[in-house]
């Protein structure tokens, strides 16, 4: 066991508590952490961790190319134990409810970014992306996080570098930000289990990158789940008011009346309407006195039953992407809690039968959205 | 001064008050600000008494012009009718309307080194405004707060609008500090106005600063002032149309010591020129769009890793 730092998450809009915990990790490069599900290294090298001494780094404000070298080398370390941190709990949480282990996940950090920068996170498997991987990508999946390209503002007290007028300053690089590396974590469940693009039955070098509004919002809510709260993304996105759709905060008012249609890039949105849904029927389950878990496991257990169907690919693609369908799954997977699912989705215009389309315009004929929004 | 328009040239359009380019017609009377121009792509022009001159910026600069590009028609001819006075009756000059300058620390304080980078270019016209641009533009982004300043130049609203629409909080020129137009200025005058530029926009509240000096390097005034800029910021971005001007340019740039951290401006539009360029200097080549995507906010980092 090696003891070292990460913020854990505390419900409240920042980075979290920053405190010490102990990981059964083996320094195995530089840069490099490796845990039994996970590998996390940092690809722009440096000496970052040493293999005999507890990795207790600062966050040092995120580091950052203005913080001096020094403060970036510890930014960079705290951000290895960290996203080895939050990788190894959202893999235990998924592994104890799947009653089996994910593959293992390798995670690279520091990566696209040079000579743009980049402050966001993806997931890729071997196959045609945008932009193009430099790596020869693992079958099993990876994470890719950037090395930051922004500052975060605070009021005095937060995280962060106070300034001269007292304000905090905070360099947000993705691996110090639990969100993002636990909705990247939530596109390695989906992939091992519904299987969105029905990658299982494409050659493995050819994998489809791209994620549905489905695998977007499941990732969405597995993160909210795993941070305690609807408003993922408080951190890095308080500036976006809480009704913008780039907020991505999970909340009753997203309905399918909101649903976007096409493949125009709206996935990460139409994605939020069944986070919220997912959300708000949890909120109801945990009201009428269930178990928080027996939820959780019926939403994996639906995920693995969506994508155990081996029909025609272009069939099942399209199967896949239909809310109805995984829906149908989830109240198949747990008749107890199906009745509550059931009422807190139709609540968000999800229904059990209809293409996404029916349902959005079902949902808009009997919404009047401006009073909704 | 006011003149009145005798013949509508190459300026057909002149800024008011607000930056709007009115349309000019003969017989409108029209207020500007006497100064020379140094333009190789435009005019050469003199401010000179007399009752015939010419209009030889759209931001109102007037004065003779004396020779002119190939490609630019005659310029707008005005027929002077006077000096424009206040209400003291006395002719009225920029100079009553410059900003202060802040004042100077007390010699025992020492101050962090200011976030602040110089853009110049290897010509007129090789891309430097679009540079500083992209440099407001990626510090705007990463949540910084951009201040820009024209260091010299003829007096136009063009750039300060660019400036702003890419981000930039704070805005400074030489019109803020009294001249309309930076050619024929003594270098010592243009020296501290460049200095009090960037304490200006401190003061006024950024925290990551461009000083875009005007023209080539090759030309008078900013040949003197290049000599100064490691002594008010970090280092520079040159802007150039091809490799071989970026080579040239870093050479002279290293002859008077002053840090280049990056190449940019007309070249990285042909990734194969993009391509020379970096082989020949051994520097990033950076388009505007790639230091709005970010990369800008690397080269405010120590400028020792890039000299």
């Amino acid at each position: 066991m090696i003891r070292v730092a990460a913020y854990l998450p505390d419900g409240r809009t920042g980075p979290g508590r920053l405190a010490e915990v102990e990981l059964e990790a083996t320094v195995t490069g530089p840069a490099e952490l490796t845990l039994p599900q996970l590998t996390v290294r940092d690809e722009r090298g440096g000496e970052l961790l040493d293999p005999t001494g507890p990795l207790v780094h600062d966050p040092a404000a995120g580091g950052g190319p203005l913080a001096g070298a020094a403060a970036d080398q510890q930014a960079r370390a705290f951000g290895i134990t960290n996203t080895a941190y939050h990788i190894h709990r959202a893999l235990h949480f998924a592994t104890r409810l799947l009653g089996q282990p994910l593959p293992h996940l390798l995670v690279r950090i520091g990566v696209h970014n040079a000579p743009k920068r980049w402050g966001g996170g993806h997931y890729r498997l071997p196959g045609a992306a945008t932009p193009a991987e430099p790596y020869d990508i693992a079958p099993t999946g990876e994470i890719h996080l950037g090395g930051g390209r922004t500052f975060l503002h605070g009021p005095a007290g937060a995280a962060g570098v106070a300034g001269p007028d007292g304000a905090a300053r905070y360099f947000h690089v993705p691996a110090h930000n639990a969100s993002i590396i636990y909705h990247e974590v939530g596109h390695h469940i989906c992939r091992h289990t519904a299987d969105f693009r029905v990658n299982r039955s494409r050659p493995q070098g050819e994998q489809h990158n791209g994620k549905v509004a489905l695998d977007e919002g499941t990732a969405d809510f597995l993160a909210a789940v795993l941070l305690g709260t609807p408003d993922i993304y408080g951190w890095h996105r308080g500036h976006i008011p809480q009704w913008d759709p780039r907020r991505r905060r999970l909340d009753p008012r997203w309905t399918m009346a909101y649903l976007r249609p096409g493949n125009g890039g709206q996935a990460h949105a139409n994605g939020t309407i069944w986070a919220s849904a997912l959300w708000s029927a949890r909120e109801r389950v945990l009201t009428e006195g269930g178990n928080p878990d027996e939820f959780d496991r019926m939403l994996l257990n639906g995920l693995t039953r969506l994508g155990a169907c081996e029909g025609p690919v272009a069939e099942e693609r399209d199967r896949r992407n239909r809310f109805s369908e995984l829906l149908r799954e989830l109240a198949s997977a747990d008749a107890t809690l199906a009745p509550t699912l059931l009422a807190a989705m139709a609540d968000h215009g999800i229904l059990p039968e209809g293409r996404n389309a029916d349902l959005r315009e079902r949902m808009q004929a009997g919404t009047d959205t401006a009073v909704v929004t | 001064m006011v003149a009145e328009v005798t013949r509508v040239g190459a300026h057909e359009r002149l800024e008011d008050a607000y930056g709007r380019k009115a349309r000019l017609h003969k017989g409108d009377l029209v207020v500007g600000a006497c100064g020379n121009r140094y333009a190789t792509d435009f005019y050469e022009g003199y401010h000179r008494p007399g009752p015939s001159t010419h209009l030889l910026t759209a931001g109102g600069v007037i004065g003779t012009a004396v020779s002119w590009h190939t490609n630019c028609p005659v310029p707008t001819e005005l027929e002077v009718l006077g000096p424009l006075t206040g209400e003291d009756a006395r002719p009225m000059s920029l100079e009553h309307f410059a900003r202060p300058r802040p004042p100077s620390p007390p010699e025992d304080v020492v101050r962090p080194n200011p976030l602040a980078l110089a853009v110049v270019g290897s010509s007129m016209n090789s891309g430097k405004t679009t540079t500083a641009a992209g440099l407001i533009s990626g510090w705007a982004r990463t949540g910084l707060i951009p201040g820009a300043a024209k260091v010299t130049g003829s007096g136009s609203g063009k750039d300060r609008w660019t400036y702003i629409d890419a981000g930039a909080r704070h805005v400074v020129d030489f019109l803020d500090f009294g001249m309309s137009s930076t050619f024929g200025y003594p270098t010592d005058r243009l020296l501290s106005t460049m200095r009090a530029m960037r304490d200006a926009l401190l003061q006024d509240g950024a925290n990551a600063i461009v000083l875009e000096i005007a023209d080539g390097l090759l030309q008078e005034e900013t040949r003197l002032l290049v000599k100064y800029l490691p002594t008010v910021c970090s280092g520079t971005v040159l802007a150039v149309g091809d490799a071989l001007a970026a080579l040239a340019g870093v050479d002279l740039l290293k002859e008077s010591g002053v840090p280049v951290v990056a190449i940019s401006g007309l070249v990285t539009a042909s990734p194969l020129a993009a391509r020379e360029t970096a082989a020949v200097t051994g520097l990033p080549v950076l388009s505007p769009a790639t230091l709005a995507a970010g990369a800008a906010l690397d080269l405010l980092t120590d400028p020792v890793s890039h000299t």
